[in-house]
């Protein structure tokens, strides 16, 4: 649940996740956690959260290099959805010990604002910005 | 029709005059203020009729001009 | 993902190409709207019929289907879009009047579709459907009052379009291919009898009268069950080469 940039204000990211999301990652494997910290500090490139403080990513799965990433949109037709899938494809494929990225798009659950932590709306509320 | 709008973001919230859609149905004002206020995923979004606001104090200036004038 | 019977993948793609047209109609109309507020709601749902198709192409293409050919590299009459989207013309009210019953047609079907694996993409569509459905209705109520004869002259034609869309009357549960697989929960002759029934409905007391739509459309002899449509009609070549973005290529962002 650390990040390393977690007392930046400015930057995203730093481990305000949801208990959505906290549940998502409890079976993770040290390493799972590792890219779930790396996917923590990618931006949604609508609001000054991460893509998991945003409940975007529903599971991080890494079987001997191959990573499989379950994510998916508050909206179907979010303009940047090539755009976020090539950041994480390219966040992850340069970290040691991955050989492979699948990004995988889910819509169960369908995403909704409940999987937003407080201190995630708080930080979104100061950046003029509510969900 | 002028319809003003009103708005609350979470739950608990004030609900606040956010601006105001002119429609010609109760059912379109409704969609209007749907599409052009989605800045927000409100937790409440209504619509009154303008009529239907009635003053208690705070007279709004009168913007008509008369002929004449 | 499982493989889905024959019928079904046809199916899909007729809500998917109904969808990819729709999609390019609200963006051809958006700055034609009476106001505003009509311009901004059919700018958001192009995006959103667009966000639909993106995710039916992903289905469609693990059933086996060319992603290439999904998005539009193929000739006009390969899609299967529904016929009242072929071509619009006239005023913004034809425009309301050929769209609404097509994006309704194309999400009574989609509703219709039981399959867990699909179950959450579907939800999703339904959100952005509501509204897309409640506004084309509010919409068809106000242009009842202020254009009634352009509203019921382009349902009788538009009507029978979605309806064959949807399909023949004759597919009832004995008969639905589809239904039969297991692949949707209700049979067509139902979907078709709620559809009706909601035209009739919204029009009850307006001065558009749908007593000379044509019901009973598509007669089962001569539907084409893969374009789920009568007769040879499509889009334009211009249509096509618009839904490749072929000349905006330079733009794309990937």
């Amino acid at each position: 649940m650390s990040s390393a940039r977690a007392n930046a204000a400015e930057s995203v990211g730093g481990g305000q996740i949801s208990e959505f999301v906290e549940r998502r990652r409890a079976d993770a494997t040290p390493f799972e956690r590792e890219l779930w910290d790396m996917i923590d500090e990618i931006p949604d490139p609508h609001i000054p959260v991460s893509l998991v403080e945003m409940g975007m990513i529903y599971d991080v799965e890494a079987i001997d290099g191959r990573v499989t990433v379950e994510m998916t949109y508050p909206c179907m037709g979010c303009p940047a959805y090539d755009m976020i899938q090539n950041d994480i494809n390219s966040c992850l494929s340069l970290t040691d010990g991955v050989d492979d990225v699948d990004v995988e798009v889910v819509w169960d659950p369908v995403w909704s604002k409940d999987m937003l932590s407080e201190p995630v709306r708080e930080k979104m509320r100061k950046s003029g910005i509510s969900l | 029709m002028k319809y003003e709008v009103f708005a609350r973001i979470n739950q608990g919230d004030d609900t606040t005059h956010i601006g105001n859609v002119t429609a010609q149905s109760d059912r379109l004002a409704k969609m209007y203020a749907y599409n052009t206020f989605d800045e927000e995923d409100w937790n409440y979004l209504t619509v009154v009729r303008e009529e239907n606001l009635l003053e208690v104090t705070g007279t709004q200036p009168k913007r008509e001009v008369a002929a004449g004038e | 993902m499982s493989e889905w019977p024959e019928p079904a993948v046809d199916y899909v793609q007729a809500i998917s190409d109904t969808k990819l047209v729709l999609g390019h109609r609200y963006a051809e109309w958006s700055l034609s709207g009476p106001s505003l507020e009509d311009d901004i709601g059919g700018a958001s749902a192009a995006q959103e019929e667009i966000g639909h198709v993106r995710q039916l192409a992903r289905e469609l293409e693990s059933q086996g289907r060319d992603l290439d050919w999904l998005n539009g590299q193929r000739e006009p009459e390969a899609f299967s879009n529904a016929a009242c989207l072929d071509s619009i013309e006239g005023t913004w009210t034809e425009y309301v009047a050929s769209i609404a019953p097509a994006d309704r047609a194309a999400w009574y079907l989609l509703d219709a579709i039981d399959r867990d694996d699909l179950d959450g993409l579907i939800t999703k569509m339904g959100e952005d459907e509501y509204f897309h459905l409640e506004y084309h209705d509010a919409r068809l109520e106000t242009l009842a009052e202020d254009n009634p004869e352009t509203v019921q002259r382009t349902l009788e034609t538009t009507l029978p379009q979605a309806l064959a869309l949807i399909g023949p009357e004759a597919y009832d549960e004995d008969a639905d291919p589809v239904f039969e697989t297991g692949f949707t929960d209700r049979p067509i002759a139902k979907i078709r009898a709620a559809y009706i029934e909601h035209y009739r409905r919204l029009f009850d007391g307006t001065d558009v009268s749908l007593e000379n739509v044509d019901w009973d459309q598509p007669a089962l002899e001569d539907w084409d069950e893969t374009r789920r449509r009568t007769g040879s009609g499509s889009i334009s070549q211009t249509d096509v080469e618009q839904l490749r973005g072929e000349k905006n290529k330079l733009f794309t962002m990937n």
